[in-house]
């Protein structure tokens, strides 16, 4: 699991490769609270991001709860395997996907 | 208990009371629709007699006859009619229509031809139907005074039946007819003839021996129907017996078949082979049966034997057999000497000459060494690396023969994928509508065809395929047939420590083997998703609150293009089965994280089941790992 952040203007932009799940998961949520207060605007690009279990759902619906509160989170190049987890668990329907 | 027996006594006698009276009213109302038939029968001939005599081809005294004849056809056909509209089923029917019968034919009987005497029999004959001596009696009674009466009458009245052989007339008296005298006129009219003497005469030697007869005829009659009432009785206590006799080999049947294990699969928490076995009987019992257990954790013993002869004894003896076979087996006897030991048994006290052909395999389930042995039974057909043929045995003695036999074991190694076929001549010796048997061909060519399918829709396919030979045919022996699959090359079981640190390794465990197995990609993702969600919530919750880590066991076995995995754990029971499903149509402030995992094993296996043995959760997943074709 690599996680790659760029944060600037108020937009971060966070890069996901490999596998997340129960273990890498814990990373991605540390990453997510320390995002800057101001930002309005979170994409999480899952390009590269081959895996998600329920434990990466969670730290996806938490990330969505805390942006309500301030901005937009987006989530793009999400591939066809991802895109069936998110479907089958009723998260395309509460996340924004690009 | 006492209450209860005589409760019980009193509602059979009650039953048996019903049941008596039903039949007997069964069978008054059937008599009552055949007296009607010939009733209505007798109404018809009455037609013809009076067409007959109105086309003058029957000489008859018209004035006195044809009101006779026409009268007897509204008494013979009322009745009749109203009996079949009221189907027979009232008791009064009986006395009516025998009372007009008798009237009826009594009143024939005065006016016709002295030849017809026999009218009289009829009623008390009819009356027998009814299988009641009272009945009959009473017809018989009925006709002797109707009768009697009919005879006075048309002798003494106007009709003047008399008899002129009955009495001496002076030589050469001379008697002068036209059609309008009778013969009473013409006697009266003679002075010569003492015409009292004539009518006593009559009466006394002709129509007195006639009623003698008759009376005779009714003693039979009434015997004959008490007679044919105790029959219907036998009948119905023979149709009890037999009925209860029934009720008993049903229940017969259910206990043998309960003694044999018949619940599938056997051994649910097992992955490293399956078992599978049918036995049906020719009869309600039957003398075959079939046996498998653990003797411990390592071997499964697998029997199956055959007790000569059919039926009630033949199951009486399997029952002996397959307890002492199943007991010795498991005090950790090997084949040879459970069947030396058993046929000893059997042979002690068997006076009725019954014998057993048995075969009995221990397999050692860790390294598939099976040891065997066989007393006069059919070779089990194997299938061994692929090829499907039967196993070479020791051909030995049959059970109970001699008592002093020493059966000797062989032993061959299972490998992965082999299989073990049982049956007894049941199957082999099957004929069909030609008189064909079945035989060990064609055996063997449907296992070779059915060789890749799951066992227990093999021993299903062999089974309708034995029927199916044999279809116009009664099932004359019974039929029972085991399978046996073993799978331990095919499973892999290992051993983690329940900790989420550990789940790189469970998941790699895994998609190294699916790789091996050719999953498709999705399948693979979708089985990881599952292996994850579910080794994660034995990791957090099974081994909650324990100071020592606890054991997760993950398990893998392929068959075909299907693969079980199988997680154990030995931590506080859970069935994750029973939670709800998380509503995922929620929004994103509603929605909680709890039960999604599950959720998403359910969404990603095909079959998902939670059992609890002993002190382990089991959680076993199926999914299909290739697409079709």
């Amino acid at each position: 699991m690599e996680i790659n952040k760029v944060c600037k203007d108020g937009t971060c932009r966070i890069e996901l490769s490999g596998r997340l799940d129960t273990i890498t998961s814990p990373q991605l949520e540390e990453e997510l609270q320390q995002i800057p207060e101001d930002v309005k605007e979170l994409v999480l690009d899952l390009k590269d991001l081959e895996y998600v279990s329920s434990a990466g759902l969670r730290v996806f619906l938490n990330a969505q709860k805390m942006m309500n509160d301030k901005g937009t989170m987006v989530l793009c190049n999400v591939n066809d395997e991802i895109m069936e987890v998110l479907d089958m668990t009723g998260f395309t329907q509460i996340l924004t996907i690009e | 208990m006492v209450q209860r027996t005589k409760d019980s006594i009193l509602k059979r006698i009650e039953e048996e009371f019903v049941r008596t009276t039903d039949t007997l009213w069964e069978n008054e109302i059937q008599a009552n629709l055949f007296v009607a038939r010939v009733l209505l029968g007798t109404a018809l001939i009455d037609l013809v007699f009076i067409v007959l005599a109105t086309s003058d081809v029957l000489l008859v005294d018209k004035e006195s006859t044809m009101s006779v004849l026409y009268q007897a056809l509204v008494e013979l056909i009322v009745p009749a009619l109203i009996c079949l509209k009221l189907k027979g089923e009232r008791k009064w029917l009986k006395i009516v229509m025998l009372i007009e019968y008798t009237i009826v034919l009594a009143r024939v009987e005065s006016v016709l031809m002295h030849n017809v005497v026999l009218l009289i029999v009829f009623p008390v004959v009819l009356s027998i139907r009814y299988y009641s001596r009272p009945v009959t009696s009473f017809t018989a009674i009925l006709t002797i005074l109707l009768s009697g009466f009919a005879d006075y009458a048309g002798v003494v009245w106007k009709m003047g039946r008399l008899n002129l052989n009955m009495v001496e007339l002076p030589i050469g008296t001379v008697l002068h007819f036209n059609d309008t005298t009778s013969l009473r006129d013409v006697i009266m009219s003679q002075a010569s003839i003492d015409y009292q003497q004539v009518w006593l005469h009559t009466l006394q030697h002709y129509y007195m021996p006639k009623l003698i007869l008759f009376a005779m005829i009714s003693t039979i009659c009434t015997e004959i129907a008490k007679r044919g009432r105790l029959a219907i009785f036998a009948q119905q206590e023979e149709t009890a017996q037999s009925e209860r006799i029934k009720t008993e080999l049903n229940i017969a049947s259910d206990i043998q078949a309960n003694m044999l294990p018949n619940i599938f699969p056997a051994f649910p928490e097992r992955n490293d082979f399956d078992i599978y076995a049918t036995m049906n009987p020719a009869r309600e019992v039957g003398g075959d049966f079939y046996d498998f257990f653990m003797v411990d954790d390592d071997h499964l013993a697998m029997v199956i034997a055959d007790v000569s002869g059919k039926g009630t004894p033949a199951a009486l003896f399997m029952v002996i057999s397959k307890t002492l076979i199943k007991d010795h087996a498991q005090l950790g006897l090997s084949p040879g000497d459970v069947f030396t030991r058993v046929n000893r048994k059997l042979c002690d006290g068997n006076e009725s000459g019954y014998f057993v052909t048995a075969w009995m395999g221990i397999l050692d389930v860790r390294n598939g060494e099976l040891t065997y042995v066989n007393a006069g039974h059919n070779p089990p057909v194997m299938k061994l690396d692929g090829e499907t043929k039967f196993l070479q045995c020791r051909p030995q003695f049959v059970l109970a023969g001699f008592e002093n036999f020493q059966y000797r074991e062989e032993k061959i190694t299972l490998h992965e994928g082999d299989r073990i076929f049982l049956y007894t001549d049941g199957a082999t010796e099957a004929f069909n509508a030609k008189g064909e048997l079945y035989g060990e061909n064609r055996l063997i060519e449907c296992l070779k065809q059915q060789s890749g399918k799951p066992i227990d829709e093999v021993l299903n396919n062999v089974k309708a395929d034995i029927y199916d030979f044999a279809k116009g045919t009664q099932q004359s022996d019974d039929l029972t047939l085991l399978a046996f699959d073993y799978k331990r090359g095919g499973v892999m079981e290992r051993e983690f420590e329940a900790n989420d640190s550990r789940l790189h390794e469970v998941l790699a465990f895994l998609e190294e083997e699916l790789e091996k197995h050719d999953a498709g990609m999705k399948e693979t993702m979708a089985l990881t998703l599952a292996m994850e969600e579910a080794f994660v919530n034995v990791a957090h919750y099974a081994y909650e609150g324990r100071p020592e880590p606890g054991k997760a066991w993950v398990c893998l076995s392929f068959d075909n293009d299907e693969v079980t995995i199988t997680l154990k754990d030995k931590g506080m029971p859970f069935d994750p089965l029973a939670m709800e499903d998380p509503n995922i149509n929620a929004s994103a402030e509603e929605r909680g994280i709890g039960g999604l995992g599950i959720y998403m094993i359910k969404k990603s296996t095909d079959s998902v089941d939670y059992k609890r043995i002993g002190d382990m959760n089991i959680l076993t997943m199926k999914k299909v790992i290739r697409n079709a074709g």
